[in-house]
């Protein structure tokens, strides 16, 4: 856990473990959480027709992620960005003990909580401004490698790989066949990669 | 691209949005005065102005441009007279109540969010705030149930398109 020279402290949760949550250094200090994508499911959702209310979208979005993954959505916290007019969404979900247990416990502590994100979400919101209509997003991490792929500007897929430090395959093969089950022209996307092993991907 | 809406941390209402506001509108016009005496102390009077009379004038770059067309653009924003339209669009003994009001002054842009009796009221929503004056449109996002026995068991979120200024 980092205090940097910001008033808002960090805490990371990775595969390995969390940071010790420490006190904060005064009561209502701001702390944001956030989560490896090792450790979280992102999904595409297709936008449904006929959809009337935010609670059919959760249900629409656990039944999915049911279908999807195989696991209890009940033991998961799901989210999803239904931007209007598009026909795909971005989906993710976070174990709730990172999304609740751990949230409840800091600000039992007196952190106050700014934001529990994954990493690919915070990385792509400080990147998404220069990313063009057809775009491969990639945080290439120590942990893991989440492709994310748009085209015409609506999210077609996302994937969580191994690292490039240990994948047998190139970041190039990887997302070659990424976009080949998303059904989108390798081609013409312009891939973006940050995190620490961005070189790998060179 | 547009960024993500997608956070983990739970969600706690704004209780006091009207306080908030006050508290934003003091600081705007704090930030006024601090910048117009700066401003009144630096420029050299009058007087010396023929000394600098040969020198061309220097435009301002771009990005200094638009940062200052940013800071007008936030201080003129009708915090107060928005917040009223609001109140009195929702207001006492509705079947909708006001919790939370952001701006994105840049995108011309007002989320808010709150509560409501029942869906109904929650679906009317967007066609009676289309009516208040500087909306151009409003869009509901969502709206979720929450526990069966609240006086106000409907919570929502819409957004409001504001009309550019002529």
């Amino acid at each position: 856990m980092s205090l940097f020279n910001t008033k808002t402290a960090e805490m990371r949760i990775s595969r390995n473990g969390a940071d010790p949550l420490v006190d904060p250094p005064h009561a209502g200090a701001m702390l944001d959480i956030l989560v490896s994508d090792a450790l979280v499911r992102y999904w595409i959702l297709e936008r449904p027709a006929g959809l009337a209310s935010a609670a059919e979208l959760d249900l629409y979005a656990a039944d999915r992620f049911a279908e999807v993954f195989g696991d209890d959505p009940a033991a998961w916290v799901l989210r999803v960005d239904p931007l209007p007019r598009a026909d795909r969404w971005l989906a993710c979900a976070v174990p709730a003990i990172f999304a609740v247990d751990v949230a409840r416990a800091a600000e039992a502590k007196g952190w106050r909580l700014r934001s529990v994100q994954p990493r690919f979400v915070r990385e792509y919101n400080r990147h998404c401004r220069e990313l063009g209509s057809d775009a491969a997003f990639c945080v290439a991490s120590s942990e893991s490698t989440t492709i994310g792929l748009i085209s015409d500007g609506s999210w077609r897929g996302i994937r969580v790989h191994p690292p490039l430090a240990y994948a047998a395959t190139s970041f190039g093969a990887l997302l070659r066949r990424d976009c080949r089950q998303a059904g989108v022209a390798f081609d013409v996307m312009q891939p973006t990669v940050v995190g620490s092993l961005r070189a790998a991907a060179r | 691209m547009k960024p993500l809406a997608v956070d983990f941390a739970p969600q706690r209402p704004w209780p006091d949005v009207r306080h908030r506001l006050r508290w934003f509108a003091g600081g705007a016009s704090a930030l006024l005065v601090v910048v117009s005496s700066a401003v009144w102390l630096l420029v050299p009077p009058a007087e010396a102005g023929h000394m600098a009379a040969n020198a061309a004038p220097r435009l301002p770059a771009a990005d200094e441009a638009q940062a200052a067309d940013a800071a007008v653009r936030a201080l003129n924003f009708p915090w107060l007279s928005g917040l009223d339209a609001l109140e009195g669009a929702f207001g006492p003994g509705g079947d909708a109540v006001l919790l939370r009001v952001e701006a994105d002054v840049r995108r011309s842009i007002v989320r808010i969010s709150g509560e409501a009796r029942d869906a109904a009221a929650v679906q009317g929503l967007p066609s009676r705030l289309r009516t208040l004056p500087g909306v151009a449109e409003a869009t509901l996002l969502g709206q979720e149930a929450q526990d069966a026995g609240a006086a106000w068991p409907v919570r929502f979120s819409l957004e409001l398109h504001l009309k550019d200024p002529a």
